[in-house]
């Protein structure tokens, strides 16, 4: 066995010594936490019983600010753990900084005490808390610090102990005010004891043990292993574990520590403000019920990141000495208790809502319940990688959470108008700073690694990385903000969507294979989307919403893989406004995702066939059954990619280049998404004889607006091309846009003498062979010809675009003009598309249905053609009884009849309509006829 | 090593470019489909139906009878079959080359009034070369001392006329008179040509039926970009796939420069005509047509400069335009046989080319301002239904047979200057002498608008069109024949746009692989110097 082998070994072992002395420490912190919050819990409801309603509701009042006050001031426990002797020292400051506030609110408490629901000795009990718990945190987080984890515990422990012992005492003859004092001996309590643990006067060592509680790991204060900070500070027999800096010792490390830990606490005083900004704006802004409703999911939620709160303290003094293996433990520990808690709300969502609040009051949100525990979930995974970013020394830490907490307040100001609205503006903002953190923590391996060599990050590349990072996390707020503005009302598709998904999940699937002619992926993803954020359009529309965002980054990594990094930012800027991406984001079906898989596919197989990695191949495996999944059509793609593998194999081998690589991964990624497409096959088949049987087959479906509506010619073509690149216009501008067909002349002239490199050429044979595949087909099945069936080339036509636009002008400030006129091109695209007004594709159902909601009584009746439109009438219910045209017209008893008509362009509708309105207008007043975008309503009465 | 020398002269750096043969079974297969798509178009465009105004149709008819022609005879040229041994294997088939010896040849460098710079590495790199017994001489028709010096101290021959009459072929045929090898190479005086260029143009000779063996002209300030690439883009498609086709047949003719003849050929056709102002292009006529036979070996064995300016590049294209064109009624006569005519044709015929996109360009106009078009009773759709697929395998067909060299900037300035084809038959039409006209061997380092004034008038008109056609009619139709003129504006914007630069778009630091050494290496004071060729 040679050295190197024993030496990595070692390592190995050490590491896994390292991961389960985390472990441990994490378990039994997070006990002490949990224990600390069960105290509190039996604290509040003993106090329930204990005090009048009046007397309790202060109380909880003051339990709340309490808290507001708190869950800031962990971030200096989290600038302790990253720098105890700084915390030891820092104490007078703090202090010095604490009291004068804590003086101030208790001066203002006789003002502000009725204000805040509270009486002047309760008021001047939360004066105390400014100082009380900065005093907490700071010596907590020098415990942390200090690895002094057992007294970190008893701290956590002894404050509700103390909190349930006063507090019921006092309150018993105090009332309220006993009760809050109780809360602030607690605090004295659990500060007593961060104050006794450790070494709190003596400067010592950082990473040396602390008695009593220290030695919780077992062996990992041998010199050996575990944190024996000799050991880490010299060459590590990892090549890539511990990636220690000179900042982490000596004198010059101590100097640095400063920043870094400024940065943890600013970090986390950001990550408290994505806690806590959602309540604080749901009670400033909703009205009492929604406000109740979201405070019920938000304590429930609170809960469960508090359990979580102490985890990435634990880990930063191990994140700090670079151990392997102390990322996954806090990650695993906060993984389990946070997807715990969402994973038991998920299945036991209205029991756990009557446990804690009652019976029945709010249980409107039990469906929303799981999805907010998941942002709480996400949000304690967020703390422990930022935990971890900021003990190894990443400054943008800060600043990536202050842009999780923006993006999180315009998502409120967007769409935070009821408590749906506001906790998925915090979930979406939790899952994008994670992804960020997430990414942020992945190395990016560009090229095989020399082992020789030390890994090695020069300071060009992390600015540009910083830089990248931010520019696409403004794209990304960009993104949302725009498919958040172009949102719509529902439409037919989609509206059976809605349907569908209401179904229990087997009776879905069978509809699904009785009547439909997609597969079922998407609409178990919408399944499971309804389940958590109920059928609000925008619950309905997040999967595609989220898809079509992820396209932003995910054309970005595509961009940079296959070409360079200008590229992808240029493909990513594309992707935040070209029009039919925002189009699909804002459509509860499944074609957002396809192009999302798509993108993964094609980055996945460029990757898997330039480096040959398993991890590619699979990746590239997964895409593509996950596209096949979703829609059927993908297999046009999915084919193209299988031949493109043959031929690179086929070329390899003619060049006499290794091809095993290929060969054997593309063998084994076609088996696997055979594999994974096997059970979808019956499926389909089931699917295509039922509706052969039922005279359906694949007949063309409604079509909605354009002329390529049902016929194959070359201005069909053409709007097909147009659609994909600049979104639905009305027809007149199809016609304009259609005519200016000489420019591809130009653009064939142009291409003379460009460059073919092999990601053009994936990508070209992505566009073009579906493409003619799909021409094929449509000749004998002319709805096939349309757009929405080839979305999976709207990716590729991107990055070949951005390429384009990269690499034609000779200069950087042409490119630059060009990309900018190219992304305004596409944003006019957007805005005529989205606002002009005359979109065919843009169905005012909700616009129309509302109207006849506000005009009509309970015994009006609403008749609609086509019948197809019972769904959105199920949907958007307007209050009045609703049936579909039929020969016969309503009774004269009725007084009001509505006559509703859309999809003009089938004649048989029309044809039924305008005889039914001959009918109506034989027997009724014409009082109105009321125009929306693709919806006609009459009313009779 | 060039590295470190930022202004480098380029022609001491390896070519990055490579005459190697377009895969002929891709291009049989693009032909054999053009031939049913041609079909398609014509088939469909030449319908009594589709006649609009008679006048226009007739010129939209014969401008794609124009181009159809050129298209099927650069298809034709392309597919040719070079069926003759390759030289080297003829070499070693027949007798020992040369008695053994090996063979005398006069290398003349041309010269008139290009600075040294230019001048002193390729008289360096031709005393250099290697396989024969050379006598470089300096053709110094501008009678400089400091030419002179440099020659003596070069250990060169200096030859100075004292007249200048027949210009460059003048100059050459002076020189022939007071030399004497069996050989004579010509190289004009911008050209280095690599040591090994006699070895290697000296093998076909061996046959004694061979009067000259052409070679490409490369342009190494073509990896500085701008004017110098598109013009060579145009030359790596001619040098590649066009001269490879015509050499099969026996039909490349002479390009003036990196040639080696043989004497007695030279002298049977009384040595370069000065007539005419591509004296090359007639000697070759009239060497085929005593029956001798030329060779074009497609190997870089000489790297020169191209144009670096818009005012260089007008004039060599007006003098090859000019001389080609008035040569179409020298090769009509010609006693050739067919085949060799009808390349001789095609080549001078391409100069007519500027006619047919002058009439492109005209009809967006035309039907913007008066509503008259060349084809009616045909939809847009059916017309691009028919043209789409022969126009986009024609373009496949060049991608193909040139290799990818030939691009949209080689295309732009090809079309910015349709108006020096204009001229340039006008004057043959009227027999109006041509003059030969030094091309200048460095960029003017000024704007020049004037040189490009035709087609900035174009580009203005065509503008103005479609602004009136945009203020007037917003229909499709419009919108449609607007859409033409913006693309004719494109593409002559891009082909002008070096006439309004200073440095004819070109960039300071040459693009070059680093790892390549240079071709030769002389002195580095003569390493620095830039130029144009012919």
């Amino acid at each position: 066995m040679s050295a190197g082998t024993i030496a990595l070994r070692r390592a190995a072992g050490a590491s896994l010594r390292t991961s389960r002395a985390a472990v441990r420490e994490q378990a039994l912190v997070a006990g002490g936490q949990i224990l600390s919050g069960v105290g509190n819990l039996l604290y509040a409801a003993v106090m329930a019983r204990l005090l009048s309603p009046a007397g309790f509701a202060e109380l909880a009042a003051f339990l709340a600010l309490y808290l507001l006050i708190a869950v800031p001031s962990l971030s200096l426990a989290a600038g302790g753990a990253l720098d105890p002797e700084r915390a030891r020292r820092r104490r007078g400051r703090v202090l010095g900084a604490s009291i004068p506030v804590s003086l101030g609110l208790a001066v203002l408490a006789v003002a502000l005490a009725p204000s805040l629901g509270l009486s002047v000795p309760s008021a001047l009990a939360l004066a105390t808390t400014p100082t009380l718990v900065a005093l907490i945190e700071l010596d907590r987080g020098r415990l942390y610090g200090e690895r002094a984890y057992g007294w970190v515990t008893g701290s956590l422990v002894a404050e509700p102990i103390v909190r349930l012992a006063v507090g019921v005492t006092l309150a018993a003859s105090l009332g309220v005010a006993g009760g809050a004092i109780g809360v602030v001996a607690g605090g004295i309590a659990g500060l007593a004891m961060a104050r006794a643990g450790g070494d709190a006067r003596t400067p010592r060592r950082p990473d040396a043990p602390a008695v009593p509680f220290a030695d919780l790991s077992g062996k990992r204060n041998s010199p050996a292993e575990g944190r024996g900070p000799a050991k880490w500070r010299g060459r590590s027999a990892v090549p890539f574990g511990p990636l220690r800096t000179k900042r982490n010792s000596g004198a010059e490390g101590a100097r640095a520590r400063g920043p870094a830990s400024r940065l943890a606490a600013l970090a986390f005083l950001f990550l408290a403000v994505v806690q806590c900004q959602d309540i604080v704006f749901a009670n400033a802004t909703l009205d009492g019920v929604e406000a109740a409703r979201f405070a019920a999911i938000s304590t429930l939620g609170g809960a469960a990141v508090f359990a979580t709160a102490t985890i990435p303290f634990v880990l930063m003094p191990r994140a700090k000495a670079g151990e392997p293996g102390a990322l996954g433990a806090a990650l695993g520990t906060a993984a389990l208790l946070g997807g715990g808690a969402a994973l038991v709300t998920a299945i036991a969502a209205e029991p756990i809502l009557t446990l804690a609040y009652g019976g029945g009051r709010f249980d409107a949100v039990a469906s929303f319940l799981p999805a907010y525990m998941l942002a709480m979930a996400l949000l304690g995974v967020a703390r422990v990688l930022a935990a971890d970013a900021v003990a190894r020394g990443a400054k943008r830490v800060p600043w990536v959470a202050l842009g999780a907490g923006a993006l999180q307040l315009a998502l409120l100001f967007a769409i935070g108008d009821s408590a749906e609205g506001v906790g998925i503006s915090t979930l979406i903002a939790a899952a994008a700073l994670t992804a960020v953190l997430v990414v942020e923590r992945v190395p990016v391996v560009e090229k095989p690694i020399n082992f020789a060599v030390k890994p090695h990050l020069s300071p060009a590349s992390g600015t540009r990385r910083r830089q990248t990072l931010l520019i696409l996390g403004g794209m990304m707020v960009l993104a949302i903000g725009l498919r958040l503005l172009a949102s719509r009302s529902l439409w037919l598709d989609e509206a059976t969507s809605w349907y569908e998904t209401q179904l229990p999940f087997h009776r879905m699937l069978e509809v699904l294979r009785d009547t439909d002619v997609h597969p079922p992926g998407y609409f178990a993803v919408l399944w499971a989307t309804v389940r958590g954020f109920g059928d609000g359009e925008l619950a309905l529309r997040l999967p595609s919403l989220l898809a079509a965002t992820a396209l932003v980054p995910m054309l970005y990594v595509a961009g940079k893989a296959m070409y360079d990094r200008a590229t992808g930012l240029v493909a990513a800027g594309f992707a935040v406004v070209a029009p039919i991406v925002v189009w699909y984001s804002q459509e509860a079906r499944m074609y957002a995702q396809l192009m999302l898989l798509a993108g993964v596919a094609v980055w996945a197989l460029y990757q898997a066939l330039e480096t040959g990695r398993a991890r590619y191949w699979l990746a590239y495996a997964l895409a593509g059954a996950a596209l096949a999944w979703t829609q059927y059509f993908a297999f046009l793609p999915m084919a193209t990619f299988e031949a493109a593998i043959a031929i690179v194999a086929w070329q390899q081998k003619r060049a006499g280049r290794p091809v095993a690589r290929i060969v054997v991964g593309g063998l084994l990624a076609t088996l696997l998404i055979a594999a994974l497409v096997a059970p979808l096959v019956p499926f389909a088949h089931h699917q295509f004889a039922v509706n052969q049987a039922a005279g359906k087959g694949f007949d063309a479906p409604s079509q909605v607006g354009g002329m390529a509506e049902n016929q194959v010619n070359l201005y069909a073509a053409l709007t097909n091309g147009i659609w994909a690149v600049f979104g639905y216009h009305s027809n007149a501008t199809m016609l304009n846009l259609s005519a200016l067909w000489p420019l591809l002349i130009l653009l064939a002239l142009m291409l003379l003498g460009r460059g073919r490199s092999r990601a053009t050429l994936l990508l070209l044979a992505g566009v073009l062979v579906p493409t003619a595949m799909l021409t094929a087909l449509a000749l004998s099945q002319p709805f096939l010809f349309e757009v929405r069936y080839n979305l999976t080339a709207v990716p590729f036509l991107l990055l070949l675009g951005a390429r384009a636009v990269t690499t034609w002008p000779h200069t950087g400030r042409g490119r630059v003009a060009l990309a900018t006129a190219a992304i305004a091109a596409l944003g006019v695209g957007l805005a005529d598309q989205e606002w002009n007004g005359t979109n065919p594709r843009s169905y005012d159902f909700e616009g129309a249905l509302h109207e006849v909601d506000a005009r009509s009584g309970p015994r009006d009746v609403l008749m609609y053609m086509p019948h197809d439109l019972n769904n959105l009438v199920a949907y958007y219910p307007p209050g009045l009884k609703t049936r579909r045209l039929g020969p016969n017209m309503p009774a004269a008893k009725v007084p009001r009849v509505f006559l509703l008509e859309s999809f003009f362009e089938d004649r048989a509708n029309d044809e039924a309509t305008r005889k039914a309105l001959v009918k109506l207008r034989g027997e009724r007043e014409l009082v109105r006829r009321m125009k929306f975008s693709q919806v006609e309503v009459w009313e009779f009465r | 090593m060039s590295r470190d020398r930022p202004n480098a002269d380029p022609r001491l750096l390896p070519p990055d470019w490579s005459p190697d043969a377009a895969p002929p079974r891709r291009l049989r297969l693009l032909v054999l489909a053009m031939i049913p798509l041609s079909l398609w178009y014509f088939g469909w465009l030449l319908q009594p139906g589709r006649v609009g105004v008679p006048l226009l149709f007739g010129i939209l008819v014969a401008a794609e009878l124009f181009n159809l022609a050129q298209a099927t005879g650069f298809w034709w040229t392309v597919t040719r079959r070079d069926r003759r041994p390759p030289p080297r294997a003829a070499a070693r088939a027949g007798a020992t080359p040369f008695a053994g010896r090996p063979p005398l040849v006069d290398v003349l460098i041309p010269t008139y009034d290009e600075p040294l710079a230019v001048l002193e590495p390729t008289v360096r790199a031709a005393l250099a070369m290697r396989g024969a017994r050379l006598v470089v001489s300096v053709l110094d028709d501008g009678c400089r001392p400091e030419v002179e010096a440099m020659a003596e101290r070069l250990l060169a021959r200096y030859v100075a006329r004292e007249e200048s009459e027949g210009a460059k072929a003048g100059n050459i045929n002076a020189a022939l008179l007071s030399t004497g090898s069996p050989f004579v190479a010509v190289l004009d005086c911008d050209h280095v040509p690599r040591p090994d260029f006699l070895e290697r143009t000296l093998e076909p000779m061996v046959d004694e039926g061979v009067a000259l063996v052409q070679t490409p002209q490369y342009y190494a300030n073509s990896r500085r970009g701008g004017i110098a690439a598109a013009a060579w883009a145009q030359q790596a498609l001619f040098f590649g796939a066009i001269s490879r086709g015509k050499d099969a047949d026996g039909a490349m003719f002479c390009c003036g420069t990196n040639v080696l003849f043989r004497r007695t050929a030279l002298e049977s056709v009384g040595g370069f005509p000065t007539d005419s102002i591509t004296e090359d292009f007639v000697l070759s006529v009239k060497m085929h047509e005593r029956g001798w036979e030329t060779r074009y070996l497609p190997e870089v064995l000489a790297v020169g400069l191209g144009p670096e300016d818009m005012a260089a590049y007008v004039g060599q294209q007006r003098r090859w335009a000019r001389g080609c064109l008035g040569a179409i009624g020298r090769v009509l006569r010609a006693r050739l046989p067919l085949r060799m005519r009808v390349h001789y044709l095609l080549s001078s015929a391409y100069f007519l080319s500027g006619w047919a996109l002058l009439a492109y360009m005209s009809f967006p106009l035309i039907r913007i301002f008066t509503g008259a078009q060349p084809i009616a009773a045909a939809s847009a759709d059916q017309f691009v239904l028919h043209f789409a697929p022969y126009f986009c395998t024609a373009l496949a067909m060049v991608v193909v047979a040139g290799r990818g060299t030939y691009t949209f900037a080689g295309f732009a300035l090809a079309a910015a200057t349709f108006w020096v084809q204009i001229l340039a038959s006008l004057a043959a039409l009227t027999r109006r002498a041509g003059r030969f006209v030094v091309t200048p061997k460095q960029g003017a380092g000024a704007r020049q608008p004037l040189a490009a004034a035709p087609t900035l008038l174009a580009i203005a008109a065509l503008v103005v069109g479609s602004a009136w056609g945009l203020i007037n009619h917003r229909s499709p139709s419009t919108l449609n024949n607007v859409a033409f003129a913006l693309l004719h504006v494109t593409v002559l914007a891009s082909g002008a746009r070096w006439a309004l630069m200073r440095d004819g778009g070109q960039e300071e630091e040459p693009k070059r692989d680093a790892a390549r050494e240079p071709i030769n290496a002389p002195a580095p004071a003569a390493a620095h110097g830039r130029g144009g060729s012919r």
